[in-house]
């Protein structure tokens, strides 16, 4: 298994599968030494073939499975030693068929699990507010329901809210979006995306759809008749699968063949100061200087991306304004991109806005970092010709590679 | 003309004599439909407190399964007068206790196949759901499971009281009393109206035993599946 940076621990191990195996009736394989750790605040996608274990492999984890052999450790401790019924309660879970409880209404389906933990009332109720509110539906209206009087797409929101009620730390989804017309999924996806953005939950997400997979997942485990054939990230994956299988598992037309088709995340610049529109000039130069940077970003109350400022127009207004004024008065360049976009896009905005600078938000519109003009040179050194190369990559590319050179 | 006339008076006289039945057996009727009610009440109780139990661990345990559903339904196939004679070379002796226990078993199979029908028919998603989320086994039975099935078992129950009430009447041969004892006794005297003394209190019973446990089924049944 190939390790990947983004994948390596800074953060805490949250779910760590240690060479754990599953065999039904003591002859079928559904899980067969399945090693793999993920992380804290990641989302990782179990994806195969049907029958390839990944269901089984989620189940595991709250222990509605029990392993034949091999350890889960949830926080890095042996999840077998847990109570199952507590443990669940500290993981949300979410299936295809979704299960709604048909004779509870909206509120009682979001809030049965703070009903178990016994919650009072008043709190039940606030927190069930605050979650369908959360995703655009007016508690109001809604919460009074009955799942029968919702849409698909709506109850399914419902599903996902009913897992985040008590707030846990780890989510299991198994198939969320699978029962939905492809126009619901996509948006229930964004949704969830924008959610994770906000919460940053441990979530395992298993789906057989490999668009979702690659749109969804921080880091993709693929699997095939209960093995674990390559755990990385969806770039990874894309440009180097690890055999046969995966690569027509992938499809052609996904698969990456020119080294300028990575995302915009993977070459950003991160140490750029988030800065409210109420803070003054002062304030901002000083954190400029503390993360070493040429830019702020700006956001708004929500901390959505208002727009950036560089050094030389914020010292400008220091001239102009004095040091006291607000951030928020002064004219800021609001170009962006979405981290997920690929870099030759960030390129053309440069070009076509003539700016040195532009900023990149994620799916919730919330600055991650820049993609600066300098930021091409790094690119061009690191991406077309890579000097290191030969060191990881196939044969194929390294005699390009000596061509080139 | 005359002739109707004569059939409708005919009609009439029948009508008043019946009244007169009614006046003149008052205590006698009372008492039969107490017993007849006892007859329902008793073996229909007591099935309940059976058959629901059975029919929820049916569906969790194949063997129970297997041996409740399979008798039930033998006791089913048994002819009611049959079964309600049979008691007697089984030792219950004639009286009350024969009745009552044949009643019993003849009213065991609605309830426990329909309990078993409305729990396993609860869709296999919300359990998982349900289990998913951290509930105990019997969190899921008593939280989704039961309210679920309240209807189709409610429905089982109706059933049963209403086939009881029709069956108590045989209780009669074995000296069970109830609003049978009318009718054998009617048919000894060739005596029609006697005959219907316990025939139309026994329909009425049924027909408003039925209506009320139908407004009791809806309303059990969870206003989530109505909507």
């Amino acid at each position: 298994m190939a390790e990947h940076p983004q994948l390596r621990s800074v953060l805490q191990k949250v779910i760590t599968f240690d060479n754990v195996s599953k065999i039904f009736d003591g002859e079928h394989v559904a899980v067969d030494q399945l090693s793999g750790t993920v992380e804290e605040g990641q989302l990782v996608v179990l994806i195969g073939p049907s029958g390839c274990g990944k269901t089984t492999t989620l189940q595991m984890v709250n222990r509605l499975v029990e392993p034949t052999s091999g350890t889960i450790y949830v926080n890095d401790q042996d999840h077998s030693t847990f109570d199952p019924v507590k443990l669940r309660r500290t993981m949300g879970y979410v299936i295809q068929e979704i299960g709604l409880f048909p004779h509870m209404t909206v509120g009682q389906n979001i809030t049965v699990v703070a009903d178990l933990e016994g919650w009072d009332r008043d709190k039940k109720e606030e927190r069930a507010r605050d979650l369908i509110d959360m995703v655009g539906m007016d508690p109001d209206i809604y919460l009074q329901r009955y799942p029968r009087e919702l849409s698909g797409g709506q109850q399914q929101r419902i599903g996902v809210l009913r897992a985040l009620a008590v707030d846990p730390d780890i989510l299991l989804m198994d198939e969320p979006f699978g029962a939905l017309d492809p126009l619901t999924r996509d948006q229930l996806q964004d949704e969830l995306a924008d959610l994770q953005e906000r919460v940053k939950k441990t979530i395992l997400f298993v789906t057989h759809d490999m668009d979702e997979a690659l749109k969804m997942g921080d880091g993709i485990m693929m699997m095939q008749e209960g093995r674990l054939l390559q755990f990385d990230t969806p770039e990874e994956i894309l440009k180097d699968p690890n055999n046969q299988f995966i690569a027509e598992f992938i499809g052609a037309e996904r698969m990456i063949l020119s080294p300028l088709d990575v995302p915009v995340k993977e070459v950003m610049l991160n140490n750029v100061p988030e800065m409210k529109q109420n803070d003054s000039l002062e304030t901002c130069l000083r954190a400029m200087q503390d993360a070493d940077s040429d830019y702020v970003s700006v956001v708004d109350d929500r901390g959505k991306l208002v727009g950036m400022m560089s050094a030389d127009s914020l010292q400008e207004m220091v001239d102009d304004r004095g040091r006291d004024s607000a951030v928020g008065e002064a004219p800021l360049n609001s170009t962006r991109v979405e981290q997920r976009d690929n870099i030759m896009e960030a390129v053309h905005l440069l070009v076509e806005t003539d700016s040195d600078v532009i900023a990149v938000v994620d799916k919730g519109k919330r600055p991650v970092g820049t993609f600066t003009r300098g930021s091409l040179p790094q690119i061009l050194t690191e991406k077309i010709w890579p000097r290191d190369a030969a060191a990881t990559h196939n044969a194929a590319e390294e005699s390009e590679v000596e061509d080139s050179q | 003309m005359i002739g109707e006339i004569a059939f409708i008076f005919g009609w009439y006289e029948g009508i008043v004599s019946f009244m007169q039945l009614v006046v003149d057996q008052q205590d006698q009727l009372i008492t039969a439909l107490r017993g007849h009610m006892m007859l329902v009440a008793v073996p229909v109780g007591c099935a309940v407190l059976v058959a629901i139990p059975v029919g929820i661990i049916a569906t969790r345990n194949r063997y129970v399964e297997f041996l409740a559903i399979g008798f039930a339904n033998i006791m089913q196939t048994v002819p009611s007068l049959a079964l309600i004679a049979l008691m007697i070379p089984l030792g219950m002796g004639i009286g009350r206790r024969p009745a009552y226990v044949a009643l019993f078993l003849y009213a065991i199979l609605p309830i426990l196949r329909n309990t078993y029908a409305g729990i396993s028919g609860v869709d296999a998603g919300l359990k998982k759901a349900a289990r998913g989320m951290g509930m105990t086994d019997f969190q899921v039975l008593k939280k989704i499971e039961l309210p679920l099935a309240a209807p189709v078992i409610m429905a089982g129950l109706r059933t049963a009281t209403v086939i009881i009430i029709g069956t108590a009447v045989l209780a009669a041969y074995v000296g069970g009393g109830g609003l049978g004892s009318f009718i054998m006794t009617g048919l000894g005297l060739v005596r029609d109206q006697l005959i219907l003394l316990g025939a139309i209190p026994s329909a009425l019973l049924a027909l408003l035993t039925d209506f009320v446990l139908g407004r009791v089924e809806e309303w059990v049944t969870p206003e989530g599946l109505k909507v």
